[in-house]
C-alpha cells in the first residue's frame, strides 16, 4: 500500500473530526431548539384544527346574517307596500271626496243661482236678491277655494309620503349589495378552511412517513372566470367587490349628468354597438366605470 | 308592455318591479337567474323587454343575454342590464353580448326610467 496515500486518508478522517467538533456545539444547539420548537408546532397544530372546526360555526353564522337581513327586508318592504296601498287609496278615496262635493254643494249653488235671476224680475222679492246673493257667494267660496285647498293639500302630503315610501324602497337596494359581501366573505372563509384541510392532511401524512396530495381545492385565481356563487341560506352570486358600488354610488350619479350632456350624438343601433363600441374603450379594463361613462358608451342622451 | 325581470335576489325583483309599477308597467314576470329566465321565453311566455342582473347562479345575465341574441325568436329583444359590476371590461363584455343598455346598483327609479324611454324610443 502506498504510505502517501494512507497519509492522505488519516489526513482526512483528523479533518472530519475537526469538523465535527466544530459542528457539534451546533448541533446541540439545534436539537435543543428543535425540542423547545415542537411544542409550539402542536400547539399551532392544535389552533389550526380548532380553527377548521370554526369555520363551518362561521360560514352558518354567515347565512343566519344574511338570511335574518334579506327577511327584514322583505318584512319592511311588505310594510311599505302596504302603507303605499293604503295611501293611494286615501288618495283616491279624497278624489271621489271633492266630486261628491262638487255635485253637492255645486248643483245647489247652480240652482241658487237660477232662483237668483228669476227674483230679479219679480220687483216684491227683490228685496230677498242680497241675501240669496251674499249666500251664493259664500257658497262659493267654501267649494272652490277652503274646501279644495284643504283636500288639495292632504292629497300633495299624501303623495309626498308615497314618494317617501318608494324612496325606502330603492334604499333597499343595499340588502343585494351586503349579501354579495357577505356572500364574497363566505367564499373566502371556505377557500381558507379547504386550504387548511390541505395543509393539516399533508401534515398528518407526513408523520406517517406517506405525504401525499390531499384532495383538490380550486384555486383562488381559477375563480375569476366564472360568475362567483357562495352558498348561504340560498346560492348567492357575487361580485366581490360589490361594496364600491355603494362607496361611489352618489359620484357615479353626478358624472352620469355631466357625460350625458357631452354626448349628444347616438348610435341607436343595438346591432351596431357590438364591437365598434367596445373597441373605442379599450385601455386599462380593470379601471372602474362611472354610470355617466356606461351612459357615454351607450350613446344616451337625456 | 310585458316585462321579464331576471335577478337571483328577490330584493332586487321587488324593487325593479315596483319601479315599473310607478311608471305604469303592470305586466312583470320574474325569474331567480338566467336559466329560469330562458326557460320561460322557450316556454312561450310573451315578454317586450328584458331586465336582468348579471351575477347569478346556473346561468349568468350576460349568458342569458348571449342566448337571446343567438335565438331568431327573441334575438330583437330589447336587454337592460342591471348590475353592481362597474368595471370597464364589464362594460365592454356586455357591449359585445348586446346589451341595449347597462346600469349600476344601486340605481334611482329616474335612471331606470330614463333607460326604459331611451331604449324603447330605439326600438319603436
Amino acid at each position: 500500500m502506498d504510505i502517501r496515500l494512507v497519509g492522505d486518508r488519516i489526513g482526512e478522517v483528523k479533518a472530519l473530526f475537526v469538523l465535527a467538533q466544530r459542528i457539534l456545539p451546533f448541533m446541540e444547539d439545534l436539537f435543543k431548539f428543535v425540542s423547545e420548537v415542537t411544542p409550539i408546532l402542536e400547539d399551532v397544530n392544535k389552533e389550526i384544527q380548532d380553527n377548521l372546526s370554526k369555520m363551518p360555526n362561521a360560514s352558518k353564522q354567515l347565512a343566519k346574517v344574511t338570511e335574518a337581513n334579506e327577511m327584514a327586508t322583505t318584512e319592511i318592504m311588505d310594510t311599505v307596500d302596504r302603507l303605499t296601498n293604503e295611501l293611494i287609496s286615501i288618495v283616491s278615496e279624497l278624489d271621489k271626496l271633492k266630486e261628491i262635493d262638487r255635485n253637492r254643494i255645486v248643483n245647489p249653488i247652480n240652482l241658487l243661482k237660477t232662483i237668483s235671476e228669476t227674483i230679479s224680475k219679480e220687483k216684491e222679492l227683490k228685496s230677498f236678491l242680497p241675501e240669496i246673493n251674499d249666500f251664493i257667494d259664500r257658497m262659493e267660496n267654501a267649494v272652490t277655494n277652503e274646501h279644495t285647498e284643504i283636500i288639495d293639500d292632504i292629497s300633495n302630503r299624501l303623495s309626498a309620503i308615497v314618494d317617501d315610501a318608494n324612496t325606502i324602497i330603492m334604499s333597499l337596494q343595499v340588502q343585494d349589495i351586503t349579501s354579495q359581501q357577505l356572500a364574497a366573505v363566505n367564499n373566502l372563509i371556505e377557500h381558507i378552511q379547504s386550504r387548511l384541510a390541505i395543509i393539516m392532511s399533508n401534515l398528518t401524512n407526513q408523520e406517517d412517513g406517506k405525504r401525499k396530495d390531499a384532495g383538490k381545492t380550486k384555486d383562488i385565481n381559477d375563480y375569476d372566470e366564472k360568475i362567483k356563487v357562495s352558498h348561504l341560506h340560498r346560492n348567492i352570486a357575487f361580485d366581490p367587490d360589490a361594496i364600491d358600488a355603494i362607496d361611489n354610488k352618489h359620484s357615479r350619479q353626478n358624472t352620469v349628468d355631466d357625460i350625458l350632456k357631452r354626448n349628444a350624438v347616438v348610435d341607436n343601433s343595438t346591432e351596431e354597438q357590438d364591437t365598434e363600441s367596445s373597441s373605442s374603450v379599450e385601455g386599462n379594463s380593470s379601471e372602474e366605470f362611472t354610470q355617466d361613462d356606461i351612459d357615454a358608451l351607450f350613446g344616451g342622451v337625456k | 308592455m310585458r316585462f321579464l325581470v331576471v335577478d337571483d335576489s328577490p330584493t332586487m325583483r321587488r324593487i325593479v318591479i315596483n319601479a315599473l309599477k310607478t311608471f305604469g308597467y303592470l305586466d312583470v314576470v320574474e325569474a331567480g337567474d338566467g336559466r329560469e329566465g330562458f326557460e320561460k321565453l322557450l316556454s312561450g311566455e310573451e315578454v317586450d323587454f328584458v331586465i336582468t342582473d348579471w351575477n347569478m347562479p346556473n346561468m349568468s345575465g350576460l349568458e342569458l343575454t348571449r342566448a337571446i341574441r343567438s335565438h331568431d325568436s327573441f334575438k330583437h329583444l330589447p336587454i337592460i342590464m342591471v348590475t353592481t359590476r362597474g368595471l370597464k371590461q364589464d362594460i365592454i363584455e356586455a357591449l359585445k353580448a348586446r346589451v341595449n343598455n347597462y346600469i349600476v346598483k344601486p340605481f334611482t327609479p329616474a335612471v331606470l326610467k330614463e333607460k326604459l324611454d331611451l331604449v324603447l324610443g330605439q326600438n319603436s
